[in-house]
């Protein structure tokens, strides 16, 4: 996921100015950031959203607060999980930190990245599918709701929400749908499983060995849960343990994991 | 750097804050109020640029007060929280407040609580919240310390432990604190911790 993201750090300064200004970066360097999580940063490839950390070394935005994020499917049936630390760069603020949403029954969002934009865009997201719903009578089908979501997010093209979403859903015959996004609204649309967050690498990893198509709820929920905290307790930002959602048709069963707090 | 820190405890919620007023290396002065009270059952300890902090809380408290004029009832905490993260998430992309806020607060139905906002407009509601170098500090011992339903005696004990820690660990310590608490009877200053009394004109 992080190579996806890196294609939209090439904005000019000047914009690069004004949205970052807030988060006290120094405004001279832009360009491509293309090192993942923290490893060493040639000067002339800094991107224009790190940030100094109070240890020195500098971060990037979508590493402000961490998170992990997966979304799986099964046989008529889809698990979204999140971990639940809630981070301002190396400090722990809190570690039940929600971070999956639910729509509608039958349609969840994940929004991992910056926690201020995840909210905010949680917010105008919920609003638009209550007006559709007042329209339309009737919840957003998940293939909509992630149009709707990627031009939101590609409203903001040049000052960007800093989050990358994970949507996952039961179509028309309850057929599950599961894609992920860029933080400028580029779609991804998978069978298998979709991944976010600062643990994005391991994640993919973890998924690739550990997934299996059509698997029942079950074993769908133990597939994502060892995916989810193998993942990330290769990750310092994300953890704390995790929250899980099995879909299925007839019900949604919520699980809270117990991983390694640290 | 300002240190401020809050729990909830059975039936309150305390927040502590340095009250020292910093410029680079003087100090203006070591009995700054850094704790408004917002409105009868609410309290906001603020931290950060000082012209916003004093601004920014300001507005807040005018708005709570303006809501319970037109409305008749006033607001409940999550929804001063919420509101007060609205301003700070809009005015993000603009022209930013450089304010950290813990929000306390007592309803009736809800019970004491506690509301960590970054100047992000990150908001989260917490047990126990710290901002500024003295989170480093008072936070581990929170963790050590703290349990839900902690009594009166025993959260003013942590809350102790937190500003001995600060004063002995953190190299530009604040000399004094002020510490506030809100619970059914209203949102009141408790007491100061002082170590450090501000010299009276006449006696210079």
């Amino acid at each position: 996921m992080g190579r996806l993201i890196n294609a939209n750090d090439k904005v000019n300064d000047h914009q690069a100015n004004e949205s970052c200004a807030f988060f006290n970066l120094s405004p001279l360097h832009s360009g491509l950031h293309f090192s993942a999580g923290r490893s060493p940063i040639p000067a002339k490839l800094d991107a224009a959203r790190r940030i100094d950390t109070p240890a020195g070394s500098p971060m990037s935005i979508f590493e402000y607060n961490g998170s992990a994020l997966i979304a799986m499917v099964g046989k008529n049936c889809f698990a979204i999980a999140s971990d639940r630390r809630l981070g301002v760069q190396l400090q722990t603020i809190a570690t039940d930190f929600q971070k999956i949403y639910k729509v509608h029954d039958k349609l969840f969002l994940g929004l991992s990245g910056l926690a201020t934009d995840a909210q905010t865009l949680y917010q105008r997201l919920v609003f638009r599918h209550k007006l559709y719903q007042l329209r339309e009578e009737r919840d957003m089908k998940p293939e909509t709701f992630a149009n709707l979501v990627s031009s939101i997010l590609y409203e903001k093209r040049f000052g960007p929400y800093f989050c990358q979403p994970v949507i996952a859903g039961l179509g028309d015959e309850d057929k599950p749908f599961i894609c992920t996004m860029d933080s400028i609204g580029a779609k991804y649309l998978a069978k298998d499983f979709v991944v976010a967050g600062t643990a994005s690498e391991s994640l993919y990893g973890a998924c690739e060995s550990m997934f299996k198509p059509d698997m029942e709820p079950e074993e769908l929920f133990e597939t994502i849960s060892q995916a989810l905290l193998s993942s990330v307790d290769r990750d310092c930002l994300s953890g704390w343990g995790g929250h899980v959602y099995v879909v299925t048709s007839t019900e949604i069963r919520e699980r809270i994991l117990k991983g390694r707090m640290d | 750097m300002e240190c401020v820190f809050g729990l909830v405890g059975d039936g309150f919620a305390i927040v502590a804050a340095d009250t020292s007023a910093v410029h680079s290396i003087l100090v203006h002065k070591s009995n700054e109020d850094k704790i408004m009270v917002l409105d009868s059952h609410k309290l906001v300890a603020a931290s950060g640029e000082p012209g916003d902090r004093v601004q920014f809380t300001e507005y807040i408290q005018k708005n709570v007060a303006l809501y319970q004029f037109r409305n008749g009832i006033p607001l409940t905490t999550p929804a001063a929280a919420n509101f007060t993260r609205g301003e700070l998430a809009t005015a993000l992309r603009k022209n930013p407040y450089f304010v950290n806020i813990l929000m306390a607060g007592y309803d009736k139905e809800i019970g004491p609580s506690l509301y960590f906002i970054d100047y992000i407009a990150t908001l989260h509601k917490v047990d126990k919240g710290a901002f500024g170098y003295g989170s480093y500090f008072s936070l581990s011992i929170m963790d050590r310390h703290y349990h839900s339903g902690m009594s009166l005696e025993e959260a003013i004990g942590l809350v102790d432990k937190c500003i001995m820690e600060i004063r002995s660990r953190l190299v530009v310590a604040p000399p004094n604190f002020v510490i506030k608490i809100v619970d059914k009877d209203g949102a009141r200053e408790y007491a100061w911790r002082e170590s450090l009394k501000d010299v009276s004109a006449t006696s210079a």
